[in-house]
């Protein structure tokens, strides 16, 4: 085995650990203990979730074909637990591993720079992406909520259980839960405008040719599925759902 | 040229810094803004105080030792410039520039605009080597690169090393400084069989250095001298991936 010298190890690095372990333990090992290992498990991750967001949303706007539409599909989803709950195994997982990996990138970064700057011009950032932490902590708070409302109906108005479409349009017709609802999607979109494209550079999708589309069509794509949930509780409180 | 300077006066490692303000009333536009900071530390020589401690060494832009932040952005507000390369000419009569050093806990301050940037090479060195012969020189022809692939291994040699990278992450990242030195050796066929190894190595030293973590938020490449592209830190993330994922031990 060439290149374990100590010339060209420095003392107490420690990176022989990398290459004495058979795979699956080495790949553990990268995936937790390097901060690109984190990144790309807290890309993974945000894809799944990306994913299940596009899938939620084409299930909720169902809301605009009526009450039987959307009450069947809901119907449908319960009817078929063996699909249902490993799914939601799955996203439970997904939220957990993300949300440690970005908490211990976060406090890693944030000790990267202990004194900070009394001037600091940021170029090329967005607010997107210097908010993702704050975001995403916004986002789990509004998901619990989302779940208590709708899913427990433990908060909010009258809860009927076999009658979703009822449950949305009675909370939404509050403008105070409704307004939860639009800082929630906002804070999704902004999230979303940011993580979209960053995913993919993390997970080594880049190339010349085509990182300036793939940023601009991951932000469209943020911006949609935004409009797209901001819709709903819109198209309630002005009385186009009712 | 008038030229108000807030400049970070720190005596040493431990000594707290703060901010002195120097004017200078006859700054000559063609002058390089090192060379306008000879001007000062000559005034200041003369009246007995301590000189301003900058790093620099061949003013032309092409050794990485120059750096600090004007007015918040590394290197000065022109696109793909070092220091020594940027001149008076690209301020206004009158312009107040606040000169702050290099700031991450991996570059600890030495005096004044001087930073520690020894981090730096403990990831290079935790590199190691590429495997080829020593000795008379090798017949030119004997590894076939194509002009695209030798272009792009230059475009990450390019990299000076000056850390503006790190300075300008909000998460004082080093991953455009790793990225680039992971790339122009993994991109060449002399790298490849330590290619798997390397990109660990460096990362977990760079890790170990207490660098941040990117998060792409792309500052890095706004203020590279030398214009590297974020492009290699995906490059750099697809070789640990594929190192991860290798049946055969590396």
């Amino acid at each position: 085995m060439c290149g374990n010298s100590p010339a060209a190890n420095p003392p107490g690095k420690p990176v022989e650990e990398f290459f004495a372990e058979d795979m699956a333990v080495r790949m553990i090992k990268t995936l937790t203990q390097t901060t690109v290992g984190q990144k790309v498990l807290m890309a993974v991750t945000g894809l799944i979730l990306f994913l299940f967001i596009l899938g939620h949303l084409s299930g909720n706007l169902l809301i605009f074909a009526g009450r039987e539409h959307m009450n069947e599909y809901a119907h449908f989803l319960h009817e078929h637990p063996k699909f249902l709950w490993p799914a939601r195994i799955v996203l439970l997982f997904c939220f957990f591993v993300h949300i440690v990996a970005a908490a211990r990138l976060w406090l890693k970064n944030r000790s990267a720079r202990e004194e900070g700057y009394t001037i600091y011009l940021p170029i090329e950032t967005t607010i997107a992406a210097r908010t993702m932490i704050y975001g995403g902590a916004a986002i789990f708070f509004f998901l619990l909520w989302h779940l208590l409302h709708l899913t427990f109906g433990v908060v909010g108005p009258r809860f009927d259980p076999n009658d979703v479409y009822g449950n949305v349009v009675r909370g939404f017709q509050n403008p105070a839960i409704a307004g939860i609802y639009l800082v929630g999607v906002a804070c999704l979109c902004a999230h979303l405008y940011h993580g979209a494209w960053s995913l993919l550079h993390t997970l080594g999708l880049s190339a010349p040719e085509i990182d300036c589309a793939k940023k601009k069509a991951a932000r469209i794509l943020a911006v949609l599925i935004g409009l797209g949930y901001a819709s709903i509780p819109l198209a309630v409180l002005t009385g186009v759902v009712r | 040229m008038r030229i108000r300077l807030k400049v970070w006066r720190q005596e040493s490692r431990e000594a707290a810094g703060r901010f002195e303000t120097y004017d200078l009333d006859s700054v000559n536009e063609h002058m390089s803004f090192l060379e306008m900071l000879d001007v000062l530390n000559e005034k200041l020589t003369l009246e007995g105080k301590e000189p301003v401690a900058f790093d620099h060494d061949c003013r032309e832009g092409i050794c990485g030792m120059c750096g600090f932040l004007i007015n918040g952005i590394a290197h000065g507000p022109e696109k793909g410039t070092t220091l020594c390369q940027l001149h008076m000419r690209h301020f206004q009569d009158g312009a107040e520039l606040t000169l702050e050093p290099w700031r991450a806990k991996a570059f600890p301050v030495i005096k004044d605009l001087i930073v520690d940037r020894s981090a730096l090479d403990r990831v290079i060195q935790a590199g190691g080597y590429i495997s080829v012969n020593t000795g008379s020189a090798p017949e030119a022809n004997i590894h076939p690169v194509p002009k695209d692939t030798a272009e792009k291994a230059m475009d990450a040699a390019a990299c000076i090393g000056c850390g503006a990278c790190v300075a300008a992450c909000p998460n004082a990242s080093a991953m455009l400084f790793t990225a680039a030195k992971v790339s122009h050796l993994g991109l060449m066929p002399q790298g490849q069989p330590e290619r798997m190894q390397r990109v660990k190595k460096m990362i977990a030293a760079m890790d170990a250095e207490g660098f941040g973590s990117c998060t792409n938020h792309g500052e890095c490449q706004a203020v590279c001298p030398k214009e590297i592209s974020t492009e290699f830190i995906a490059r750099l993330n697809r070789d640990l991936i594929r190192s991860a994922l290798l049946l055969t031990r590396v």
